[in-house]
């Protein structure tokens, strides 16, 4: 059994070291990361999991850049990806991508499906303009959708869609690290496995590595070596997916595991 | 009983599109009752919600018909439906207090002045599970996760006590243990005050626990609608034993173990 792994001696990919975030406005004071470090290799998918509102898309956007840590250190690619400037952090930033949560956000909303996947190619000059329309061509089909979609508008196609599209536009970056932030959540079950299947195969031919934010505990065992557990800013268990989710340690791994619906079950009256 | 909402033949084309994104789709919704929408990426559920909202696109073509028997008048939306967005961004004023979304449904449709609507307003978020709500109460969309977002829209879209919700991948972004706390909120709302649900999600599961009726949507027409546990036992439909077979469950090998083929 292949396992993807690229643990042997070599120096992970991503650290994140003694993170933390608080948030304060008005009276309301938040402490969405408290000292939460993680680690990832090329070719590793780790699962971040944990209830609404703990820490997850904080801990992501920390990691991406999106928002500054009150403290601890990010090394990226061998870099001090935290003190990274200038062109220096722009040549680096295509190389660890982010699919958001909500993906109509992160979008210029007069943007065509075009324009969205190929900005990549022309900022990072990785194709001439005339490869633009046949890559963007070749990366929807990669992600199960037909070129008629191209030259629509962003906010003209349906949220799935719009998802596959961000995925599309990290693909098109040839990155080393993606971080989905819930970026299958708006797929139906068929597509999202053809989905996962192709982050899986992805995976084993470039090594990339993934960052996997989901609720959906199926999904992460689908596809992640790893899982850390977190709760109120904190990462409460760590360890191999298999093992968490049949022996799972801390009360809110138990919790989470306990609590997930079942396609055939008795329904309350 | 006399229905609620009544579809006939409701088919909607998109601006400079030759394909119907909804396609003569019929359909009867009681008061009361729980219908979730299920089916492909891209086949039409959201296209139907916002039909029934009138929030389609300027240009959009709308055919058949839309009625509301038991209203005997066409719906308000807010006061007779409310309507939680698959973007939660849409669904939420960036520029308003939470406090201000959630009670001004309240205010505009129950007639209640603000200080009892706030009072209203802060029972919900504490319904939907907003941690802290007073402090909450005062803070704005940007500042909550993705979850806590779709909580707050929710809260805002049942204010007025609507007659029917729609949402639309209300739950998609909630972990197990809210989507329970969620779920339960949905049941009381449908039992106590017999308000009636669509919620359209890619989570067969919850559907086949929460819904009464099941409806699966593929290339933009309605596949299939049977009672919910009728529907996961014995799919009709081809594209609903497909998609009842891709379904994503914990006792799967992980895909990461899967020998390359
Ligand atoms: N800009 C902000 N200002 C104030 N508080 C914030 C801000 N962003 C996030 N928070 C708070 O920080 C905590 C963590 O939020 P985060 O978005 O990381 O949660 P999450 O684990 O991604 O949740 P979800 O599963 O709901 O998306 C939450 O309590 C949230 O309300
Ligand atoms: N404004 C628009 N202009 C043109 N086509 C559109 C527009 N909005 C949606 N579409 C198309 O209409 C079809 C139905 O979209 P809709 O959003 O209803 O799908 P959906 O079933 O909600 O999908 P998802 O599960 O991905 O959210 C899709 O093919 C989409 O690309
Ligand atoms: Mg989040
Ligand atoms: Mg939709």
């Amino acid at each position: 059994m292949k396992e993807g792994l690229a643990t042997d001696g070599a120096e992970p990919l991503l650290v994140a070291n003694s993170i933390s975030r608080r948030f304060i406005s008005g009276g309301r004071r938040v402490t969405a990361l408290d000292d939460v470090s993680i680690t990832l290799s090329a070719g590793e998918t780790l699962g971040l999991l944990g209830p609404s509102g703990s820490g997850k898309s904080t801990l992501a956007r920390v990691i991406t850049r999106l928002i500054e840590p009150d403290a601890g250190e990010v090394s990226f690619a061998g870099q001090d990806w935290l003190g990274l400037k200038g062109s220096a952090l722009r040549r680096q930033r295509r190389l660890m991508q982010m699919v958001f949560q909500d993906p109509l956000g992160a979008f210029n909303p007069r943007a065509s499906v075009l324009s969205a996947i190929t900005d990549p190619l022309r900022i990072h000059r990785l194709a001439p303009r005339g490869q633009w329309r046949m890559r963007a061509n070749a990366l929807l089909d990669r992600v199960q959708l037909p070129a008629s979609l191209l030259d629509r508008g962003i906010g003209e196609i349906s949220g799935g869609q719009r998802q596959r599209v961000a995925l599309a536009r990290a693909l098109a970056c040839e990155p080393r690290l993606i971080v989905l932030d819930e970026a299958v959540s708006a797929l139906d079950v068929s597509i999202r496995g053809q989905i996962l299947d192709l982050l899986v195969e992805l995976q084993r031919q470039d090594g990339l590595a993934y960052l996997f934010v989901s609720h959906d505990l199926a999904v992460v065992k689908a596809v992640a070596h790893r899982v850390a557990i977190m709760d109120a800013g904190r990462i409460v268990e760590t360890g191999p997916t298999g093992r968490v989710i049949a022996q799972p340690s801390s009360p809110m791994a138990r919790a989470l595991i306990a609590a997930v619906p079942r396609l055939h079950q008795e329904r309350p009256r | 009983m006399t229905a609620l909402l009544h579809l006939t033949e409701l088919s909607v084309t998109y601006p400079r599109q030759a394909e119907p994104a909804l396609d003569a789709v019929s359909l009867d919704i009681a008061p009361g009752e729980k219908l979730a929408i299920i089916g492909e990426s891209g086949s039409g559920k959201s296209t139907l919600a916002l039909a029934l909202a009138g929030l389609l696109p300027r240009g959009a073509r709308l055919s058949g018909n839309i009625t509301w028997p038991s209203l005997g008048r066409s719906a308000r939306a807010g006061a007779d439906f409310g309507m939680v967005f698959q973007d939660p961004g849409a669904s939420l004023n960036p520029v308003l207090r939470i406090g201000e979304q959630v009670a001004e449904a309240a205010q505009r449709h129950l007639g209640l002045d603000w200080e009892k609507a706030g009072i209203l307003a802060l029972e919900l978020l504490g319904r939907v599970r907003i941690p802290d709500p007073e402090l909450a109460m005062r803070a704005y969309p940007h500042q909550f996760s993705g979850g806590q977002r779709q909580r707050i829209a929710i809260a805002a879209a049942i204010a007025a006590r609507p007659r029917l919700l729609i949402a639309d991948e209300a739950t998609s972004a909630l972990d197990v243990l809210v989507q329970a706390e969620i779920v339960a909120l949905f049941r009381d709302l449908c039992a106590a005050d017999g308000m009636a649900l669509i919620l359209i999600t890619h989570d067969i599961a919850l559907a086949a626990s929460l819904a009464d009726r099941i409806a699966v949507m593929h290339q933009a027409r309605l596949v299939e609608l049977a009672p919910a546990l009728q529907l996961v036992e014995t799919p009709q439909a081809d594209y609903t034993r497909h998609l009842l077979g891709t379904h994503i469950d914990l006792t799967d090998t992980p895909r990461i173990g899967r020998t390359v083929p």
